[in-house]
Parts: structure tokens; sequence; C-alpha cells
């Protein structure tokens, strides 16, 4: 047969693999100053775009979306070109996907900055840059589609179906997750409330782990690896059940993040089980990685990609270990709060995702640039001062979580806690300081790398376009007995659906039952909505990120219960559009701080921390004491807030300002009764608001209504 | 109206969980048969397709 001549475009790879080492440097940065910042509070600045609240959603979604998500397509647009023995669909969808992220990145950074958020982890971008997503999301996809179904090849190699579940599940979850009410330009809320929200939020926040940062580093895996160590995957069965079993069961595995919280028991337990079942799969597919590498270690001591990789799979080997242990009710009771999950987390982007993207640079940049690595000791020393660097990193962290968590739960003799909130964190001050050192190891290494890569590149010439032959696909004639799954490789489209069709499973039936409560059901007659001051003070709370330190549930613990108060409900949430229940305790619970401390305390407290609980981390808002509230957007937030469902009177929104004004008065009277002097349309009016309504209403509930369980 | 449990008392409730392993478990033993049968040759050809790339 003829053999067809073609190209691939390497072009498109080069410009991803720039972008990848930009935007890791750029989050890694991000990252090391949300971290100083931590011990060294005077380090945002005092400058509201540079605190702890707005960084570390910069730092998280940089990471996530921009360093791995650009490092995931360089890995797919060059991998994908030569597993299909096709060049990509269009260059110019190639050119769209690329410029289209990059300018999302861009804007994502802007506006995190700027504090628009939507207030959900890892899903923080605004409503018009989540259209973005989906339109760049949906050019990725043709593009891939277009280049499978060009193909030269019969078979769709594992790495492929890996990129096509990749695509399906992000699309489905961001979709799902980001429906919200735009108020105005930059600013929406979430469509669904509190435990829905939660449920939504963490089935998305879990399968973002899992099909951003997991699946499709995992289809890199599968091609990369062999790559590199030039020998096939060990085993191409365990492939194909690592596969299969890994989407299937990942996608049920979110309420894990919510054991013990508001969400009803039956959904904790399903995620708990499927958790504890997806450590087998993940496993599987850690074993084939690394037996890939049998009788091949002698090449491990001489390549640092090797190294990356075997170091990377490792990582990925231990995070889905503890992934596990961590859904376990026992265990989560001590890590969930804690600086643990941040360890835990950072195995996982440090040590897999980062390695793996380190290793497919160093290998993808001398074949494109037709040349040998400038420096292999180089390379070498940003490994270990990589590999240290997450040692360093994790180890304090997980001693700080472990510890704070203890001294959390310590009580005394007589029964009373034993530590102030406060003394647990000054405590694991030490781990902090630590943590910041082993991240900064690693960033040092990324730098080397970043060095050592334009050395490769200034010597070696680019090739452009790389010619390839193969023979056309002969058309399919097969002699009717042939095996089902046989067909389905073969055709992406089936592929497609039937991965969607695996994860749709999980998704529905995780959450369709809580959806059968409606949200606006008065579950708890006392809970009423937040007045238009608090809703503007609530808002506030979000702009400034502080569900980043503190979290709005209280568990149902001993000492949480007499730190915090009584254990929170879902009922109370009902109005908490989105949620802020957090995932982090740097500061203490505020579900229940409303009426905790006078107005007095929490305008001090905003100003200068420290003034209040000396030896405080968190920094001042001074901002908030000049800041107007944005009064205009009252009416239009009441109206989005009722088309939600919360029950405001109707022409609510045409007297709201007024009732505001009313409420902030009274605020301005109580401090001016503690000789503080502020106007009553300052935002910190309606951040104290917002602060003294938390948890009060379940107190004015009837008795017979707060029954325990 | 008592509002602690009123999500756990949705009717019918357990059979979610139930049916979640049960469609699992029927899934994976189909993928695991196909694995177990497919072919040895065929599945050495396809591991070996990113190395001819």
């Amino acid at each position: 047969m003829q053999l067809e001549k073609f190209h691939y475009d390497n072009r498109i790879v080069k410009w991803f693999a720039y972008a990848t080492a930009l935007w890791g440097i750029v989050g890694m940065l991000a990252g090391l100053w949300a971290a100083i910042q931590l011990y060294y509070p005077a380090s945002s600045l005092d400058f509201a775009p540079t605190t702890f609240g707005r960084l570390r959603p910069v730092h998280t979604n940089a990471i996530i979306f921009a360093f791995v998500g650009n490092c995931i397509f360089m890995g797919v647009y060059y991998s994908l070109q030569r597993l299909c023995k096709a060049r990509m669909y269009s260059d110019l969808l190639s050119k769209i996907h690329f410029w289209g992220w990059q300018g999302i990145i861009v804007a994502a950074a802007l506006t995190l900055f700027l504090g628009y958020t939507t207030g959900k982890e890892y899903a923080e971008l605004e409503w018009p840059i989540d259209i973005a997503i989906t339109l760049v999301w949906v050019v990725f996809g043709i593009n891939m589609f277009g280049t499978i179904l060009r193909r030269r090849e019969r078979h769709l190699y594992v790495a492929i179906w890996f990129y096509i579940a990749t695509w399906v599940t992000v699309a489905l979850l961001h979709i799902v997750n980001s429906f919200e009410l735009p108020v105005s330009f930059l600013k929406s809320y979430s469509w669904y409330a509190g435990v829905q929200d939660a449920l939504v939020q963490w089935w998305y926040g879990h399968n973002a782990v899992a099909f951003f940062l997991t699946t499709p580093i995992l289809g890199l895996m599968y091609y990369f690896l062999p790559k590199a160590a030039n020998r096939p995957v060990y085993s191409y069965r365990l492939s194909i059940i690592h596969f299969w079993a890994l989407i299937f069961i990942y996608i049920w595995a979110g309420p894990h993040h919510l054991l013990y919280t508001a969400l009803p028991d039956w959904a904790q337990s399903l995620g708990v089980v499927f958790s504890v079942m997806l450590i087998a799969p993940s496993w599987g597919g850690m074993l084939n990685g690394l037996f890939t590498l049998r009788g091949a270690w002698d090449k491990v001591r001489e390549d640092p990609v090797l190294k990356f990789f075997v170091v990377a799979v490792t990582c990925y080997g231990m995070a889905t270990f503890e992934g596990p242990m961590l859904s376990l009710k026992n265990v989560n009771a001590i890590s969930h709060f804690s600086d643990w999950t941040i360890a835990h987390v950072h195995i996982g982007g440090l040590g897999w995702n980062g390695f793996m993207a380190f290793g497919i640079l160093y290998w993808l940049v001398p074949k494109m640039w037709g040349t040998q690595l400038y420096s292999k000791k180089l390379a070498t020393n940003h490994f270990w001062l990589g590999t240290i660097g997450i040692v360093l990193y994790a180890v304090p962290l997980y001693w700080a979580g472990f510890t704070q968590a203890q001294m959390w739960k310590t009580f005394t003799e007589e029964g009373q806690l034993k530590f102030q909130f406060l003394e647990t964190v000054t405590h694991i001050i030490p781990m902090y300081v630590t943590r910041s050192i082993g991240g900064a190891l690693y960033l040092v290494g990324a730098i080397l790398m970043v060095y050592n890569i334009v050395k490769t590149i200034r010597k070696g010439y680019f090739i452009a376009n790389e010619a390839a032959e193969a023979a056309p696909l002969p058309k399919h004639t097969s002699g009717g007995r042939e095996y089902w799954h046989r067909r389905i490789e073969r055709k992406p489209v089936t592929l497609l659906v039937l991965s969607l069709i695996v994860v749709a499973i999980g998704g529905a039936l995780e959450m369709i039952p809580t959806f059968l409560v409606k949200s606006n059901v008065p579950t708890i007659a006392s809970v009423k909505p937040y007045t238009p001051l608090e809703l503007q003070g609530r808002d506030i709370y979000i702009r400034e990120g502080c569900y980043t330190c503190h979290s709005q549930m209280i568990r149902p613990f001993r000492d949480e219960d007499a730190r915090y108060g009584e254990y929170s409900k879902a009922g109370e949430f009902v109005y908490d559009h989105p949620f802020q229940w957090g995932s982090k305790r740097t500061g203490p619970d505020l579900a229940r701080v409303g009426g905790k401390y006078p107005d007095s305390w929490h305008y001090n407290h905003m100003l200068d921390p420290k003034l209040m609980s000396p030896g405080s981390i968190m920094p001042p808002y001074p901002w908030l004491f000049d800041n107007k509230i944005d009064t205009a957007s009252t009416p239009a937030k009441i109206r989005a807030m009722q088309q939600l469902g919360v029950p405001y009177p109707e022409g609510y929104d045409k007297i709201a300002n007024q009732e505001l004004m009313a409420q902030a008065n009274s605020i301005r009277i109580n401090l001016k009764m503690a000789k503080i002097e502020t106007p009553k349309d300052a935002e910190i009016v309606a951040l104290i608001a917002y602060l003294q309504r938390l948890g009060k209403d379940i107190k004015a509930a009837p008795a017979n209504q707060v029954a325990e369980k | 109206m008592k509002f602690i449990h009123y999500l756990e008392s949705i009717t019918g409730i357990s059979i979610y969980p139930l049916l979640s392993f049960v469609i699992f478990g029927l899934f994976f033993l189909v993928v695991l048969l196909y694995v177990i049968r497919a072919d040895k040759n065929t599945m050495r050809a396809n591991s070996r397709i990113p190395l001819e790339g």
C-alpha cells in the first residue's frame, strides 16, 4: 500500500511547552508567597490583591489550570499526533485553543487579584470566564476528535482513552458546577445553595483532581514513560482495567470531602466506600507504570527524565494510597481542616503533576529541537532539589496537621479545652517556615530547568514540521466475529459516549437524592434570608477569600462543640448561595461567630488582627474602612436571590437599600458607643453585619426544633 | 416539622448505594472478562503503538 507523507505539528507543542514553564514558575511563586504570608503576614503588603485570601486562589488556579493545564495540552498535542499517525486536525483550532487558554489564564489572574470570585474552591472564576473556558474546551475537543477521526492507526492506544474521558468529564463537571445566576458582568450567585452547593462543588472539586490532575496525566504517563524507557507498557490488559475502573469509581468519591458535615450520612458513607475502592485501580496504574521499567533500572540511574517519572509515579502511588485513608471517617476527623490535607495535595501536585511535567519537558525539548539536553547534570540537580523540596514541604505539614488537630481535641482534666485556637496556630509556625523552604527549593529547581531548556533550545534547531509517513487506514472489513471491546476501541465517539455514561452514573446516583429535597423547603422555621446589609457583607467575605482560612461548618465532635458551639445543621444553609463551608482552618471556624464578640471587636480586629489576638497571622484589611458599600448593586442582588428561591417579599428590591442603611446606622451607633467613628456606608459595617449574623438563626428556634440527633 | 432528619428520610434512599454497587460490580466483571479473554498478540501489538511513532 502507498505510504502517505505528512508532517507533525511541533509548533503548537512548543507554545504549550513555553506556557507550561512560564505559568509553572508564576504559580509556584504565588504559592511560595502565600506560604510566607502564613508566618510573616506583613508580606501581604496590606494591599488587597496580594492578601492570602486572594493570592491562594491565584496560586491554585495558576498551578491547576495554567501549569498543569498547559502541560496536558503540550503532551496531548505531541502524543496524539504520533499515536494517530496524523497531524492535528486544524492548525487554526490549535492556535485558537492556545491563545484562548492563555487569555483565560490572564483574565483569571486579573479577576482573582481584583476579588472577583464565585467563592467556590477551584471554580472561583466568574461566569464570563466560565463561558470562555467552555468555548475553548469545545475547540480543543473538535481538534482532538478531528485528529482521531483522521488517524492512520486503527487501534486507539490507551492514552487516547484517557484523553477522551478527560475531555468529556471535565466538560460535564465544569458545566454542572458552573450553574450560576449572573448579577452583573463579573458577579454571580451559585444556582445551588447550602448542602446541595457543597455536594456539587465537591463532586466537582474531587473530580477536577481526578479528571484534570490525574486521568490526562495518566494518559501522558502511558505515552511518555514507555517512550522515554523505550519499552512497551508492562501490561496492556492492566491498563484497560485501570482505565475503566478508575473513571468509574473516581466520580463517586466526592463526598469524602464532606465527612462529618451536614451532608446526609448515606452520601458520606457512599463516598467513603468508593474512595477505599479507588485504591485498587490507582495502584494498578502506578504498578503498571513502575513495572514498565522492570529490567531497565540501570537507565533510571543515567537518565534524569526517567528519574522524574519514577518519583512522579511513586508520588502518585503515595497520594492515591493516602487519599482513601484520608476518606476513612476516623482519619478524616483528624486530617480535615488541618495542614495534613495541604501536605497530601502537594505530594500529588509537586510530586506527580510537577515531576511528570518536568520529565516530559526534558524529554520533549531535545526531541523537538533535534539536539541533546544542554546539561544532564543540571537536570539531575533539579531532580534532587525537587525531591528534597517535596520532602521538606510535606513532612513538616504532616507534622503540623497532626499536631494541630490533636491540640484542637485536647481537653484538660477539668473538661475544658486545653488550647486556645491561636495557640495551636503559633505552635506550628516553625513547620510553616520549613514548608516554605521546601517550596523555595522546588522553585529553584524549576528555574534551573528553565535555564537548562533555554540553553538546549539555543543549541538546537527547531523542527516545526516533523516529517512522517504511514499507510492510510484501510476500510474496515470485519468478518462478523469480533469482540465488542475491540469495536469500541476503534470508535472514538462510542468510547466518548461510554465514558460519559460511566461517569454520569456515579454523578447521578450521588446527586439525585440530594436534589429530591427542594432547597427552599422551610426546614428550620427560624432560619431567615440575609438582610441586604448582611448580603453585601457576605459578598465582601467571599471577595476577600475568607473561606480560604475559615470554615463555616462545625462538625459533631465534643471539641468543636465546646469551641465553636452547636454543630452545624443542613437546614441552616438553605439561603447560602454559594455555601462557604471552607476546607481549611488556618483561623477558627466562623459558623457561630455571630454575637460572640461586640461589633467594636470585629472593627478593631479587621483593622489590625494582632490588636485583638496577639500573635495572630491574619492580615489586616485596611481598605474595608475606606471602601464604600456598593449599594447600587443591592436591588439586583435581591432580585437574583429571589430568582434562586430566597423568599424575600415581592418588591423588596426597591426598599432593600433603605433597610440596609437603617441596619448600617445601628451598627454605626454601636461602634460609636465604643468610641469608634465610622461612616455607616463603609464596607467594614456590612462585613460586621454579616459576621454578627452567622449561626444565630438557630438560636431563635423553639426548643423542640433543635432536638439533638 | 423536625428538620434534622429531613435528608435521611427520603423514601427508598437505601436503593441508591445498593444500585451503585451492583452497577459497578457488573461493569467491572464485564471489563475483567474482556481483558482475560483478549488476544495476547493483539495486546502486545497495541502496547507497542507509542514506540512506532
